[in-house]
């Protein structure tokens, strides 16, 4: 089953849940287009996992509507047969077999009971696990576990597939694992060209994938969407390109000659770059002013020219970009200081 | 309105059929076995203990549970076929509102209740599902027992050179199915209670605290000093129901008051499991 539609997969305005006094999640707006991987990321107690459980139905919200798959969001009954979701620690049933465990799950999604060994043999394979599928749940290791939940989240064969933290506890290895397994879900009934050629626009795929995470190096691996909360608040959502395309870069140059740098800073300002001098003789000038890769690279050529022309030999022009962590780490605190300007 | 209700018997459907594949598991068969041992276990107890004396003797003043007061003239009676089944029907209650607390309240504390709601998320034909089946295994396991029962019966009263052959005519039928009927309605007013007390309270410890605290020791203390208590408290009333009436409560009084409790109970499960959001 694939989504057919440029319908966004989820759509909602104002999302929000109150615990007595406490709000955890505080007027989402959230846009998720179809086919896209979303990470969905934020400090512990953003409202990350509450946000996905009244997604999932789970959770009733205090305010706030909106469509999930293009059915409203109150009406979970109506969307929940074409999502799998992952919430929190796999739990499944520690005395039953995982293929037991699949098969229970597959009878109460309402697969026909002809088709339920078949689809669940399909699925222990899919996730790699049909050597073990006759084995005790508990017996399991954690990696195991999170990938028969997976399983169980893709009997359906789901247009919306939500994983919450589907890392965790995991080793490198299962890491890993993990992460293509979910990159070759997202892959999965390609309808578009596939790759982001680092435009704002996100790949089109035949699945949604929603993943939150707090390890940010997977989701800059994996995802192509990105949603920031903080607070319970909206702090980024967008193509995860645009948000690191709309940062500065900085670029480090460094003459052959140390006495060339002073030259090399005079020439630099004159072309409106302001720089600063480092230790070991480098310099660091801040912002080139690209909007994108092709700019950045005329950027640099133009400099290499200009200090060619002076003279001034470089041995090494290289870009310090921030990491998806530095960019995350500026909208949190931008966001913490928004709540924090709202509260007085 | 008859989509909502076709819709919640569709999902019903395949609850009842996601928990009959999930029954294939080792505290499914112990569950059954300790059932199946505690009446055989009982019926020892009441043929063996049996005073000697005539049928009309043994009507609850010997200061034990009233099923296991009972003569040997009673027992010689086609009604002395189910004795030992009834005087069991305290233990197989609890064991039954034990079982099913747990079974319940294992799926908050293992998170397996999310991850049956993410499949079903019409969470009444659920309930309703599980329900039907746990009630039917319930009936399944208390004939199992009531086969066994009879046999240590048979078994004990021959050791002990009781008159059994009146057990074997009509009547003796009609005083095991009735027997058997009353156990049924008894077990599954406990099952239902120990669901509801289970999706109310949420947790294993705080379910069985409250629960088997309040049922057993307390009833029947309270019921020691104040007969009234048979007649009003759910554990006394379902016990009542068991044994087809006892002194302090009349068996159609003690029915009507345990369908009220039992379906109460069910109304409880129901409104809180399709209110309260699913956290764990």
């Amino acid at each position: 089953m694939t989504a057919t539609t440029n319908e966004p997969a989820i759509d909602v305005r104002g999302l929000t849940k109150r615990y007595g006094r406490r709000t955890a999640v505080d007027g989402l707006d959230l846009t998720i287009p179809t086919g896209v991987v979303a990470g969905f990321v934020g400090p512990n107690g953003a409202g990350k996992t509450t946000t996905l459980r009244m997604l999932l139905g789970l959770v009733r919200p205090s305010g706030g509507d909106g469509t999930v798959l293009g059915a409203p969001l109150g009406a979970p009954a109506a969307y929940l047969p074409r999502v799998g979701a992952l919430i929190e620690s796999p739990a499944l049933y520690p005395t039953l077999s995982g293929r037991r465990n699949l098969a229970a799950l597959a009878v109460l999604a309402g697969i026909p009971r002809a088709e339920v060994d078949a689809r669940v043999e399909a699925i222990l394979d899919q996730v790699g696990l049909a050597g073990r599928g006759a084995d005790r749940f508990r017996s399991y290791s954690l990696g195991m576990k999170q990938r028969l939940a997976i399983g169980a989240a893709l009997l359906t064969d789901p247009d919306l597939l939500v994983l919450d933290e589907p890392t965790n506890g995991l080793d490198p290895i299962g890491i890993r694992e993990m992460r293509e397994l979910i990159r070759s879900l997202g892959d999965g009934d390609s309808l578009g060209d596939g790759d982001s050629d680092g435009s704002a626009e996100p790949a089109r795929r035949g699945r949604t994938v929603l993943v939150s995470s707090h390890l940010l190096a997977e989701v800059e691996q994996i995802c192509d969407w990105l949603i920031v909360v903080e607070g319970g608040r909206l702090a980024y959502q967008g193509p995860t390109d645009r948000l690191m395309a709309s940062q500065s870069i900085d670029v480090v140059l460094r003459p052959e000659h140390p006495e060339d740098v002073a030259p090399l800073a005079d020439l630099l300002a004159g072309l409106g770059l302001p720089s600063t001098r480092g230790v070991d003789d480098v310099l660091t000038t801040v912002n080139v002013g690209a909007r994108d890769s092709r700019e950045y690279t005329r950027a640099l050529a133009s400099v290499n020219r200009a200090a060619a022309s002076r003279g001034v030999t470089l041995i090494e022009m290289s870009p310090r970009r921030d990491s998806l962590e530095d960019r995350y780490q500026g909208l949190v605190t931008q966001a913490q200081a928004q709540t924090q300007e709202a509260r007085r | 309105m008859s989509i909502v209700l076709t819709s919640i018997a569709s999902s019903a459907r395949r609850s009842f059929g996601a928990e009959l594949v999930k029954l294939w598991r080792p505290s499914t068969a112990v569950a059954m076995g300790l059932l199946a041992a505690l009446s055989v276990l009982s019926t020892v107890l009441v043929v063996s203990l049996a005073d000697d004396g005539p049928s009309g003797g043994g009507s609850g003043s010997g200061g034990g549970p009233s099923g296991f007061d009972v003569t040997t003239g009673q027992l010689s009676a086609a009604a002395g076929i189910a004795r030992g089944f009834a005087g069991g029907s305290t233990f197989t209650g609890l064991l039954i509102f034990l079982v099913v607390a747990i079974a319940i309240t294992l799926e908050y504390g293992q998170g397996t209740l999310r991850t049956l709601f993410l499949r079903e998320p019409r969470r009444l034909g659920w309930l309703a599902g599980r329900m039907a089946l746990t009630l039917l295994l319930i009936a399944a396991s208390l004939i199992a027992a009531l086969v066994l029962s009879v046999a240590a019966a048979a078994l004990v009263a021959r050791i002990r050179g009781l008159d059994t052959s009146a057990w074997w005519s009509a009547a003796g039928t009609r005083a095991l199915a009735s027997g058997y009927l009353n156990a049924l309605l008894s077990a599954a007013g406990f099952g239902v209670v120990g669901t509801a007390l289970g999706v109310a309270l949420r947790s294993t410890p705080l379910t069985l605290a409250v629960g088997v605290a309040w049922m057993f020791p307390l009833e029947h203390i309270i019921g020691d000093s104040w007969s009234g208590a048979a007649r009003i408290f759910p554990g006394l009333v379902f016990d009542a129901v068991s044994q087809g009436g006892v002194p302090d409560a009349r068996y159609a009084p003690a029915l009507l008051a345990g369908i009220a409790y039992t379906l109460a109970a069910a109304a409880v499960a129901a409104l809180a499991l399709a209110r309260r959001d699913v956290n764990s």
